[in-house]
């Protein structure tokens, strides 16, 4: 424990720092509500600094994330999953432009992403978002989920398969 | 080796092993784009631009521990302002404080900001103090648990401890509390000690003081550096409460003692690495039957 305990404020504004999105970032992509997402983030985060002499710091992220899956799991009231992004505001110019040619057409591309990303296994959408929206690393997913980084590799690409499959699906459908 | 799979060129291909024309060559070029198209769309998303939680509105005191239902946007946008702004003024008040702990099973030797006094902390225990106070020569801290305290003689010394006060000069002694009690061992120099009550004892070099259930009762001279420091705990007529805190903190472990009088009182020594010789020394000499699964020790009579 030493100077990284969690019961010192500058430790617990780091983590907060490191995993508060991420966070609530997962448990949107889980379970499809960005309200409860986000109060249930607090709430893990709120459960960690009461219980911060308990908990090592090495096992903080662990520690969030089974909590806030665990206030999801007991809140009754589930939906089904139907999620929507905003562009990040913070672009690049680099990350706005990456693509020359867009096989798919412009209009409707994104609300029909969204629901086929939506219509994914539960694993495979939060490995695939985990690492495309935040950015984690294979291992970094492999370790907050506790799987290995070969199944996370699997999801992600099977879930691009699939979310390729979905809209060619859709595409046709609209000929 | 078998021919790769479309979902293994796709991973060599995330992953930075083989070009996009490489990966074009595999699955040809109308996936190879539309996977691009996809994954540059995602990776412009969030699910919110606006503002996470603040952590501050957590380790503020007064921020609430459960979340509430929302009743109207105005009530909900005035609550988010208060926390914030509460965040705010204790993260001022509270930014400079340096907080120390020791873990379960851990004992801790810290120096402190005068740089020739030091502090070690029993297992569990928790010191905090403010560099400020430090500077205009006034060495003020905050203690909760056990500490053992290696004090240089210069400006007042003073440990406000959760169940009283020790005021020093320069010294060495040991401060230790459970439940409601206080107890304080000096080694050198002298030392005065205060209960809540505001009831005072002044501790000399040699002496210890127990206050406990409303009174302030003497131990037996030491002179030594204390023995838990060094791997052992020794008591002398400790109510039974004071053993039990001790062992639950250096063996990690759990302790329900709901089932016996905890009134009764030890005098002895225990090693910190031998749970099982520790648990016959205390509790064989009182008649107390105690069964050990896992983590949890259970008592009864």
């Amino acid at each position: 424990m030493s100077k990284d305990s969690v019961c010192e404020e500058r430790v617990f504004q780091a983590v907060h720092e490191q995993h508060a999105t991420s966070l609530r970032n997962f448990l949107y992509y889980k379970f499809g509500n960005l309200e409860k997402a986000r109060d249930f983030a607090q709430e893990a985060f709120i459960r960690l600094w009461n219980n911060c002499s308990k908990v090592p710091f090495e096992k903080t992220r662990s520690y969030l994330f089974t909590i806030g899956n665990r206030l999801f799991l007991d809140d009754t009231d589930h939906q089904k999953v139907v999620l929507k992004f905003e562009k990040r505001q913070n672009l690049t110019e680099s990350q706005s432009t990456t693509n020359p040619e867009h096989l798919y057409r412009e209009e409707e591309f994104k609300e029909r992403l969204e629901a086929a990303i939506s219509a994914l296994p539960e694993k495979q959408r939060e490995v695939f978002l985990l690492s495309r929206i935040d950015k984690l690393k294979n291992k970094e997913i492999a370790e907050t989920l506790d799987i290995s980084i070969k199944t996370v590799e699997k999801h992600i690409a099977t879930s691009l398969k699939t979310l390729r499959e979905k809209l060619d699906e859709l595409s046709n459908l609209n000929l | 080796m078998a021919e790769k799979t479309h979902e293994e060129h796709i991973t060599s291909w995330l992953n930075g092993e083989i070009t996009d024309q490489d990966l074009s060559q595999q699955i040809g070029t109308d996936h190879t784009l539309k996977y691009q198209q996809i994954l540059a769309e995602v990776d412009t998303w969030t699910p919110d631009n606006g503002e996470i939680f603040d952590a501050a509105t957590i380790t503020a005191p007064a921020a609430k521990s459960r979340t509430f239902p929302i009743w109207s946007s105005l009530a909900v946008a005035a609550s988010v302002f208060t926390l914030i702004a509460i965040g705010f003024w204790y993260f001022a008040q509270q930014q400079d404080s340096v907080v120390h702990v020791a873990g379960r099973g851990e004992i801790k030797t810290i120096d402190l900001p005068d740089g020739k006094s030091t502090v070690t902390l029993a297992p569990g225990a928790i010191i905090s103090w403010l560099p400020d106070d430090w500077a205009e020569t006034n060495r003020a801290l905050s203690l909760e648990g056990k500490a053992y305290f290696d004090v240089e003689p210069g400006s007042p010394f003073a440990v406000n401890a959760t169940n009283g006060t020790v005021e020093v000069l320069g010294t060495t002694f040991t401060i230790d509390q459970f439940e409601s009690s206080l107890e304080v061992v000096c080694y050198e120099g002298r030392v005065r000690a205060t209960n809540l009550k505001g009831t005072d004892v002044t501790v000399n070099a040699g002496e210890g003081y127990r206050y406990h259930e409303g009174t302030w009762e003497s131990l037996p001279p030491t002179y030594n550096e204390p023995t838990w420091i060094n791997g052992k705990s020794s008591f002398h007529k400790a109510p039974l409460t004071q053993v039990l805190a001790n062992l639950q903190q250096h063996y990690e472990i759990n302790i329900s003692d709901t089932a016996i009088n905890t009134e009764r009182r030890f005098t002895g020594t225990i090693p910190h690495d031998n749970l099982q010789v520790a648990l016959q020394l205390v509790f064989e000499p009182l008649g107390i039957r105690y069964t050990l699964q896992g983590k949890q020790l259970t008592l009864s009579e």
